[in-house]
Order: structure tokens, then sequence, then C-alpha cells
């Protein structure tokens, strides 16, 4: 059933001829079939004929032929005479041909009193089967008409008749969902029909009925759980309605149970698989499951990893594995039948007992595990090996010490057959695992280095050389991976060639000792036959040559500019005909120019006005504009950037907003402003600072004002100050607007030519420690840990209050500290009593500051936290326990 | 269509093809275009490619037809479950979703393989089925009616396609 053979099959071509020789439709055409239904016409009914004719137009429509609307009405009104025939078998592929042909609603009327006269009949099967081509042909009008015999049908002793009767419901609920509400007492009715299937679709409809009624459901779910019903498929229906009931009702918390687990305990202990799974699934999918509860679910889904059924295994392991993804402790009985089913046939349930054996894995046993993967491997589709990396990936952040052994197998599939996908997924694994764990980064590079050697797709080469320049000059022995650079320079496409040029500049910008080799290789680079390999070459050999030769730094810092402004001073020099050189200050110039014009900041970089939310987008456009400022160069490099607060009420004249922006000895404040008021101009804006709180810590440097404070955009105002070093970076600051408001003339347009001063109050800044410390996510924490000295370390203990979980309790501290969680520490399992999480990150001037943070509940959810902390200097431990005790 | 993919879900397709990969018997219970429906064709070929080959996991003899729950292949994609397995030379795929699981679709086509046998006297080739074909498409019909499974009962399937329930036989 490949694509070609479906598209084959469908034309019915000459290629379907090939073994289709003992086909009764072999050489069928449409047009003679067509031809031959005129049949239907005749006075004198050929009923077996007319069976074999209908029987091919039944294959022509399986095979992808569409009947043309004048094609289909004319088979339809000679389908019509075939009613006057008695002869039950024509009659049965004359309700499945007027299904398949799906007359239109002005056609239907023909047929209708026929398929009405049938639904009254005395034979069982033509009211089954008429009941079902009305309701499915039938429009909200007609279904008025017919309601009474259906409701009849709906209660008929006959199961095939009450079965017909209640699936059509089924389709009926979306022409007319009022019609088939008033059957509910028939529906109930036919619940406690013996027949098994009519008991399923009877509760089906009546769920659907009762769905937006939740009182109903619960009397539903309630009354049904106490009688188990026969039908298996019904059990399992009342068991997914249970679990919605579950869902929306809350737990005992006197008692801590939950409602009709009980009953969900019942089924697993049911005779039928399908329901033991299905009561399985329901269980591992409550929210916040215990431990206690899982037990069960679990032992019955590990009896069905052994079962001889696939379907059985499949459905089990897919339940496991889900499981694993939260509760990887409750399942550890599980792991040797998971493992016997790594050689499963079904490639599907061999994958998915990898990846949950990846997940519940101990350290222990991966050795054992990756050998039973690396034979797997081979025998798998792109798709499952895919799934089977990204596991690995986690199982390697999880265990890093694991790193060697996962590498070399991360290694030995890079090297094997694959598709983009595959070898994407590999090469974003170890890109991930080698900036995650400082110890596999040289092991990293290496395999990099020569997978890049014969690498077919150009976006991994690129991405892998980028990875080479950024992080091999810091390795051991960087002058090993020159060679691997240097042979993508000779032997690759223009694009992999370009990339090389980059990474061997990073080496010799970065290395005094390569960099005379990298010039000579670089020089080379100059006679390449494509432009931008030129190009670069060219200009990093010229930066190169600038860098004093005892010096080492990256090449790429001097490069980073704003765009829209390098673009634009980049125009403007090309329209300039002058012989001068290209002044890169002059970017500066421009952006500066920008932010105190705000009009030719839309109308030339053509940037929408800005939204005042803090956003992501909104604090790298910020960034941006401080980094482009020539004032706050000599600061160096942006530490921490804080999300933007509004300093104004919403719906008030004027806009104001404020970014922190955190510097190694400065603080700059970055106010973002707009006027919403159109007959006034607002000139020489500045934003007055004075502290409050912390005149010792912040001594004002510099307040760069905004020229005009624009209409329905934002310009921007500066106030830097300087930080005295190993004071409690603390301070609250009074700000207010100043300004030179000017009327502007209705008459002409035009502003007044004198305006008065003006100022407005903005809302207090605080300035935290906070803002002075960032986040460092760490794979090996207790390793930095040991390292940092024990007699900076610094314990206390606080009392949280009473919290609903230690989640929300832990949410708030890190919220407090602003710092990263280490080692999937974050995660609290659920109903947890005490928990400990690993919090990392750097103080300015690039000091670490790690926490251990131990929280634990009491029994009125009281929460006790103790608190470890240990930096490079004393001082940066003791602010830590200031911000958590203060907050 | 939220409330039956969240609560019953649906049986989105049943497929019958040749060996060859010949497509006998096709039904789609949802209105897809076709090249949706040429998409989950090669889904099913892909998934089921290594099961089906030569003593491929989901291959039955044709006198295994009543072992179809215990030899099927199972494969997921997103939230839909794929069931196939081949009889004789003869293959089965159905697609499905909610309710319409692993479990719903292995006894839909352990019925359709059932109803089967019993209509070619237990012969699994493609010329019986050929033979059989209005009768197959009434089977059909008869275990899945837009998209629900209406009887999982073979008996009264071969019975009803020949319009003959056991009372009136």
């Amino acid at each position: 059933m490949t694509d070609g053979h479906a598209e084959s099959s469908k034309k019915r071509d000459e290629e379907s001829e090939e073994g289709l020789d003992f086909s009764p439709f072999w050489g069928i055409e449409k047009g003679a079939v067509l031809q031959e239904a005129r049949c239907f016409n005749e006075s004198q009914l050929d009923a077996r004929r007319c069976q074999q004719v209908i029987t091919k137009l039944l294959y022509l429509s399986n095979q992808g032929d569409s009947f043309t609307r004048v094609e289909a009405t004319e088979v339809f009104f000679s389908v019509t005479k075939l009613f006057q025939s008695n002869d039950s078998n024509l009659r049965r592929m004359v309700y499945l041909i007027i299904k398949e042909i799906c007359p239109s609603a002005d056609e239907v009327i023909i047929v209708t009193s026929s398929l009405m006269k049938d639904m009254n009949s005395k034979i069982d099967l033509y009211r089954s089967n008429a009941i079902r081509v009305l309701c499915n042909i039938t429009d909200a009008g007609l279904l008025g008409q017919i309601e009474r015999y259906l409701k009849q049908a709906v209660v008929d002793k006959n199961a095939t008749v009450s079965s017909a009767a209640l699936v059509s419901g089924h389709h009926l609920l979306q022409v007319n969902s009022e019609i088939v509400k008033r059957w509910s007492s028939e529906v109930q009715e036919a619940m406690s029909s013996k027949n098994p299937l009519v008991q399923y679709h009877a509760l089906g409809l009546l769920h659907r009925i009762k769905q937006n009624d939740r009182l109903a459901v619960s009397k539903l779910v309630t009354q049904l759980s106490r009688s188990p019903l026969r039908s298996s498929l019904a059990q399992c229906l009342v068991i997914r309605y249970v679990a919605q009931v579950i869902k929306d009702t809350k737990v005992d918390e006197v008692t801590g149970e939950r409602p009709f687990f009980d009953f969900l305990e019942s089924c697993l202990r049911h005779k039928s698989e399908t329901v033991i799974f299905e009561a399985a699934r329901v269980i591992i999918e409550l929210n916040e499951v215990t431990t206690r509860e899982l037990q069960p679910a679990v032992t019955v889904l590990q009896l069905f990893l052994s079962s001889s059924k696939p379907i059985l295994r499949f459905a089990a392991i897919r339940a496991l594995n889900k499981v694993a993804m939260n509760n990887p402790s409750s399942m550890t009985n599980c792991n040797i039948d998971m493992e016997s089913m790594i050689s499963d046939q079904n490639r599907s349930i061999a994958t998915l007992a990898i990846t949950t054996l990846l997940k519940t894995g101990k350290e222990s046993s991966i050795d054992r595990l990756m050998k039973q993967i690396s034979t797997f491997m081979s025998d798998i589709q792109d798709e499952f090996k895919v799934v089977v990396v990204e596991a690995i990936q986690e199982l390697c952040l999880k265990f890093p010490h694991k790193h060697r052994i996962l590498m070399n197998f991360l290694s030995n599939v890079l090297r094997e057959e694959g598709g983009f996908e595959y070898k994407k997924t590999i090469v974003d694994c170890i890109l991930c695992l080698v900036k995650s764990i400082p110890d596999a980064t040289e092991a990293g590079l290496t395999h990099l280095s020569e997978f890049i050697e014969d690498c077919e797709f150009t976006y991994l080469s690129s991405q892998v050389l980028h990875l080479l320049g950024e992080l091999g000059p810091s390795t051991a022995d960087p002058g090993k991976y020159i060679r691997y650079i240097y042979n993508r320079v000779i032997l690759e496409n223009a694009t992999i060639r370009a990339s090389a040029v980059c990474a061997l500049a990073n080496f010799g910008s970065c290395s005094v000792a390569l960099r005379d080799r990298v010039l000579t290789l670089l020089q080379r680079c100059l006679y390449d036959n494509d432009d931008e390999v030129r190009d670069r070459a060219a200009f990093f050999l010229s930066v190169l040559r600038t860098i004093p030769e005892t010096d080492s730094e990256c090449v790429e810092d001097p490069l980073i500019y704003p765009l829209a402004p390098l673009e634009a001073s980049l125009r403007q020099y090309l329209e300039n005909t002058g012989d001068s050189a290209f002044d890169l200050a002059v970017i500066n110039q421009i952006h500066n120019n920008i932010a105190s014009h705000p009009d030719m900041h839309a109308s030339s970089f053509d940037c929408p006005s800005m939204n005042i939310s803090s956003t992501k987008n909104d604090l790298r456009e910020s960034e941006n504009i401080i980094t482009s400022r020539g004032e706050f160069m000599s600061y160096g490099p942006i530490f921490k950037s804080c999300h933007a607060v509004d300093l104004t009420e919403a719906e008030t004249e004027y806009k104001v907003t404020c970014t922190k922006h955190t510097f190694k000895e400065h603080i700059v404040f970055h106010f973002m402003c707009s006027n919403t008021i159109e007959d006034q101009i607002l000139e020489n804006v500045s934003v007055v600072m004075d502290a409050i709180e912390g005149v010792e810590v912040f001594a004002k440097v510099s307040t760069i004002p905004l020229g005009t404070m624009p209409l329905g955009h934002f310009g921007s105002t500066f106030v830097s100050y300087k930080r005295a070093q190993g004071l409690h970076p603390v301070a609250k600051m009074a700000c207010t607007l100043k300004f030179t408001s000017k009327e502007i003339d209705p008459s002409s347009g035009e502003p007044e030519s004198e305006g008065y001063e003006d100022e407005y109050t903005l809302e207090d800044i605080d300035v935290t420690v906070t803002d002075f410390l960032t986040g460092n996510p760490l794979s090996a924490f207790r390793k930095v840990w040991d390292t940092l000295p024990i007699e900076n370390e610094k314990v206390g203990d606080y009392s949280l209050g009473t919290r609903e979980s230690l989640g929300e309790a832990l949410e708030a501290v890190v919220g407090i500290l602003g710092m990263a969680a280490c080692e999937g520490s974050e995660v609290i399992a659920p109903h947890a009593r005490s928990h400990t999480t690993l919090l990392s990150g750097f103080f300015v001037g690039g000091h670490s500051v790690l926490v251990q943070l131990n929280l634990g509940m009491g029994p009125s959810n009281s929460v006790a936290m103790k608190l470890i902390v240990r930096a490079e200097k004393p001082y940066i431990a003791d602010m830590i326990h200031t911000l958590v005790s203060e907050a | 269509r939220v409330y039956e993919a969240r609560m019953s879900g649906r049986v989105l397709s049943v497929t019958v093809a040749s060996a060859s990969g010949h497509v006998i018997v096709e039904r789609f219970y949802e209105r897809l275009p076709e090249t949706t429906q040429m998409l989950w064709r090669r889904r099913l070929h892909e998934a089921s490619e290594a099961s089906l080959g030569e003593r491929g996991s989901a291959m039955l003899d044709a006198s295994d037809f009543a072992r179809v729950e215990e030899g099927c292949g199972v494969a997921r994609h997103g939230e839909d479950c794929m069931v196939w397995c081949g009889v004789g030379d003869v293959r089965f795929y159905a697609v499905g979703s909610g309710q319409y699981d692993e479990f719903g679709l292995a006894e839909v086509l352990q019925t359709l393989v059932t109803a089967i046998a019993a209509m070619t006297k237990k012969r699994f080739d493609e010329s019986k089925v050929f033979e059989h074909y209005g009768m197959i498409c009434l089977a059909l019909d008869d275990i899945v009616v837009d998209g629900h499974v209406e009887s999982v009962s073979w008996d009264q399937i071969r019975r009803t396609a020949k319009m003959k329930l056991a009372a009136e036989t």
C-alpha cells in the first residue's frame, strides 16, 4: 500500500493489470458501468444482474472514481426503481449504493416514502437498514416526520433494529440535537437490554445527550459504577466517564480518598483485558496520582507485558512509558520484563520499551542497556531512532558521569546511515551535552570533527563548524581541530567553506600560538572562487592583523552592532559616492539620532510602535539600544537586564516604563516614554531620580535626556549610577518625569515657540539584590559546591507559613532569588512532604553562588525551609540570606 | 468532534488490500481530502512494512483467521491508533482514535476477517475476495457505521449481509 500503489490503484491504469487478471473488475470502465446501470430501468428486473452492476459501482467508488453530479443523479434515479423488486439481497445492495451516492436534499424525497415503508416493514433487516439509510441522507426538516418511528425503533425487541436506531442517533445529534435529546427515556430503557451491543450504543448515546449536565452525568456514572454492565465495551465507556467525573471532582480533604477509586480498582479484576487496561490507563493518568494508587495498575500492566497479544504488550508498555515520566520509581519491578521486550518483533513496542528503560534505568544498568540498544538500532527506522536518541540525551543529563559511554554510543550511531532528521537529532544531542557537561566538551568536539569529515548535510556541517570555532579555542589542544576545519575549506561547498573561515578566524584571535598558522591558512582562502568566502577571509585577515601579538580576544566582539542602524548606515554609505572608507562610528551616531527622533525611527526602519507590555522582544530591543549607545560602552558587557516595569497607571496622558540593566560596576535605568495627548509636544524630557534608600551605595553618573517625547511611539532617556563595591546593593528611587510642554496651534498644526516646564510624578523604582544575580544551570552541582570555600557557607532556617504544596513554596523562593535550578531538582514528587532543590547563579562580577534549599511540610501544611548558601565571597552569601528574610 | 475525540473517538478508516498493495476495499469515515488519505496509506504502509513481509509477525496463515487479535501489528501516530494484519495474501488495516484504540480496532479486524472467512470458505486469496466483493462491502457496512462500531458479531454480520437473521432462517 505504498503511495505509488495507492495512486495506481486509484487510477486503475495499465499497471494495475499486473497480477489482477483474475479480478472480475479487470478492465472496468466507468462509462461502460453507467451504461450497464440502465438495466435498473427495465420493466422485468434481473435481480442478479442488478446486484452485479451495483457491485461494480461500489468497486469504482472504492477505487477513487468519483461520479459527476449528473452521473450520480442518473444512477440514483435508476436505483430508486429497484425498490419495485422484492429480492431481499438486491434490496440490501440498494441501501448501500444509496448511502454511497449520497443524493442531494431535493433528490432525497424520491426515496423517502419507500424507505419509510421499509422502516415499518415486518422484516427486521428491512427496518434496520432503512433506518440507517434514512438517517444518513435525511436533513433536519424530514427528521421531524420520522422521529416517531425512530423512537419506537430504539426500544425495538430486535437488537439489530435497536442498534441501528441508536447508532443513527449519534449521527443525528449533529443534524438536530434537540430531537435526539427527546429520546432520553427510550435510550434509558435500551440500556437495560440483554444484548451487550445495544447496551453499549445506548450508554454512548445517553451520555452524549446528558454531557452538558454535570450532575446528570455524575448520577449516571454513580449508578453504573454500582452494577457492572454485560458489555465490556460499555464497561470501558463507563470507566472513561468516571475518569471525566474524577477530574471535575475534588479529592476528599478529610480522608484523602479519591472518588470512584474503588470502582476503578475493582475494574482491574474484570474478566475482560480491555476493561482491565482501560481502568489501569485511567488510574495512571489521574492528577497527582500517588505511588499507592499506582501500584495495582502498574502490577496489571506488568502482567500484560508478557502477553502473547501484541496489542496488549503495546498498550501496556505505552501506558508504563507515561508512568515513567513522572513516577519512574514506582515501576522498577517492570525493568526485567521491559528488557526482554527490546527484542520484540514489533518495533514500536521495542522502541517504547527502550525509551521507558532509559527513563527508569539506574546508573549501574546503563552499560548493559547501551549494549542491548546498540544491536537494536540497526533494525529500526529513523523515526524510532530519533525517539531513542532523545531519550539518551535525557539520560545523559540525568547521569552526567556516564557521558563517556553515552557519547561513544552517539558517535557510533552518527557514523551509520541515516536521514537528515535523525542526524540532526544526534548532532543536537551532542551539542546539548557538550554545553551542559563540561567534561564531555573535548570528546564531543572530537566526535563532531570526525563527523563533518564525511557529512552530506551542509546545514549540520555549518552548525558543527560554528561550535568548533566557539568552543575549540578554549580546549586543552586547540591545534588538533585546525586540520578538520581547514579540510572543509579545501573539500566542501561554498556555504561550508565560509563557515570554516569564520571558525578558523576564531582560533586565530583567541589563541596567540595559533595565530600565525591561521593567518597563513586564511591567506590561502583569499584565492577561493566564492565571493563570500573571499570576503570573510579578507575581513578576518585584516581584523586579526590589528590585534596586538600578545593579546587574545574573540574576533566577533567588535562586530556586535545593532543590525538595523548598521544596515541603514551601509545603505547611506553606498548611496554617497564619496571615496572615504566606511566608518563604523557612524552607526552609533545614527542610532542616537533614532533614539532622539522617533519619527525617523518609525519611518527609516519600519519599526512598528512598541507595545508597553514587557516581553522578551522588548527586553532585547532595550539591550540593543543600550549596547549601541557610546555613553555606556565603557561600562563593559551587560550582566543582567530586568523586564520592563510600568511607572505610570494605564490610561494616563504619559506612558513610561523602566528597564534596569546591570553592568559590572554600574546600573543603567532605561526609560521608554510615550505621549498620548495629540495637541501638545513634550521636549527636553528626562527622569529625575532621587535615592530614598541606598544613597551610600549608588552614585549618579549621568542623565541622558530625550529631545522630543513622541506621540504614539516610544523614545528613550537614561540615568546611570555607579555602584559602591562590597555594599548591599539595595535602593529605592523616587522618579519624576521632567519636560517642557508646548501647545500645538490648531490652525497651523505647528507647536508654539515657547513652552512651559512641567513635571509628572512616576512610581518609585526598587533596586534589589536579584538585579545583580543571574541563573547559571549546572549539570554537576556537587562538583562545583565542593570547590567553593566551606568557610563562606551560611545556613539559615525560615518559616514560609502555610502553603498548599511544597511546589508553591519552592516557586515563591526561586522567584525571589532568580537563580537556576540544577539537575532537575525543581521537580517535586506529588504529595511530597520534604524536598531538596539545588540552585546556582552568578553574582555580578562573575562570582559563583550556590544554594541548597531544604523544604519540609508540617502537619498543618506549614512549610519550613533550611537555606544553605555557599559563595565565592562571604558577603554574597549574606546578601542571599538578607534577600530571603526581607522578602 | 471534540467530544468524540476525547470521549468515544471514531474509526477513521478500514482498508482491505492485496499483497501487492492494491487497495481492494477502502472506507474513510471522515471526509478527508485525497492527499490526506494518501498520507494515511503511506503511514500504514511504513508502520506495517516490516511485520507484513515474509514471516512477518503480523502475517497469519489463512487457517489462522481466528487469531487476528493475537497476531496483529500495532502502532500509533500521535493519538491515532493503527492496527493491521495479513491473512493469506490479503492485508487488513484499520485506523481509529479514542475508544477505538488497539483493542477496539483489533476487534473490528477480527470481525471482518472472520466474516470474510465464512463467506470465502476460509480461503484468503485475492480471487476469492474479489468473488465476494459485494458481500465484503456489505459486511464492512454492518460492522462500522459512520465511524462507530455497530456490530462485532461475525455470525450476525454474515447473516445480515445475506439478509437472513437467525430467527428468519
